[in-house]
């Protein structure tokens, strides 16, 4: 159950949002560095902001402990995104 | 309800991210961890890589920092698998598509060897990318942002400067 059964559905959820907010085809991917389809920027924003507030508000209520945060190293995070960005220019992935 | 809203091939990407979000905060009330991809495939080459004992498969990365076992992004693959194929058969969406459909080839030409070497090329660049990174798109730019870990921001920032860029090269003056 905790191994198979709740990845599996929160994935399906996950993918569900990603496609029915088109991001499956490549003119959505790159028309956002375009700046001709704003869409990603709206889906990940708006998701952002949901899950920063939920994530906050329970772990105020002390439901949650937020002991999982990404790890920050300035250099490998930056030449990361640099290079990632080459990529999904090129695959509109 | 439900069905009307899935018979429809597009929503706002206002409401898509509103059950983004409401997904994530729920991995990580139900997983207390958070929603990310391209650590599952490297986990799938760690196995793969042990299973026809290739040489990489000993370097302590790895056997350590990835190590052979099925892992909670392998299994959020399975769902997403399921999820993506029920959301685009309930819309009457789905489509085995070998070619974008127009973007693509006004640019490009319609040369189908030419978009999927460059696909395998730019995946190849993406994986890597996540891997010195320490996340993609999902795992570190929407997931660490949210918990407001500089990471996710630093990520953001470099990703769009380089995409940009790469596009406007691509595309040249059609951009």
């Amino acid at each position: 159950m905790e191994t198979y059964v709740i990845p599996i559905l929160l994935g399906f959820f996950f993918a569900l949002t990603l496609q029915k907010a088109g991001l499956g085809h490549y003119h959505k991917i790159v028309n956002q560095f375009r700046f001709k389809d704003n869409t990603i920027m709206k889906y990940m924003l708006t998701g952002i902001s949901v899950g920063l507030v939920g994530l906050y508000l329970l772990k105020d209520l002390g439901a949650l402990k937020l002991d999982a945060v990404s790890s920050t190293y300035i250099l490998g995070n930056l030449v990361g995104g640099l290079i990632f960005g080459v990529g999904m220019a090129m695959a509109g992935t | 309800m439900i069905h009307a809203a899935m018979k429809k091939k597009l929503w706002s990407p206002w409401a898509a991210g509103f059950v983004l979000g409401l997904t994530c905060v729920a991995t990580y009330v139900l997983a207390n961890t958070t929603i990310g991809s391209s650590g599952g495939l490297e986990s799938i080459d760690s196995i793969l890589g042990k299973a026809f004992r290739l040489p990489w498969a000993n370097t302590m990365y790895f056997r350590f920092q990835m190590p052979p076992v099925i892992t909670f992004q392998m299994m959020l693959f399975v769902g997403m698998l399921l999820g993506s194929f029920v959301s685009s058969k309930w819309s009457h969406d789905f489509k085995l598509r070998v070619m974008p459909e127009q973007e693509w080839s006004q640019n490009f030409g319609p040369s189908k060897l030419k978009r999927w070497g460059m696909m395998f090329l730019g995946g190849v660049i993406i994986e890597y990318a996540a891997g010195i990174a320490g996340g993609c798109t999902s795992g570190l730019a929407i997931s660490g942002s949210m918990q407001l870990a500089p990471a996710g921001f630093i990520f953001i920032v470099g990703l769009f400067i380089s995409g940009i860029i790469t596009t406007k090269i691509l595309y040249g003056r059609n951009y």
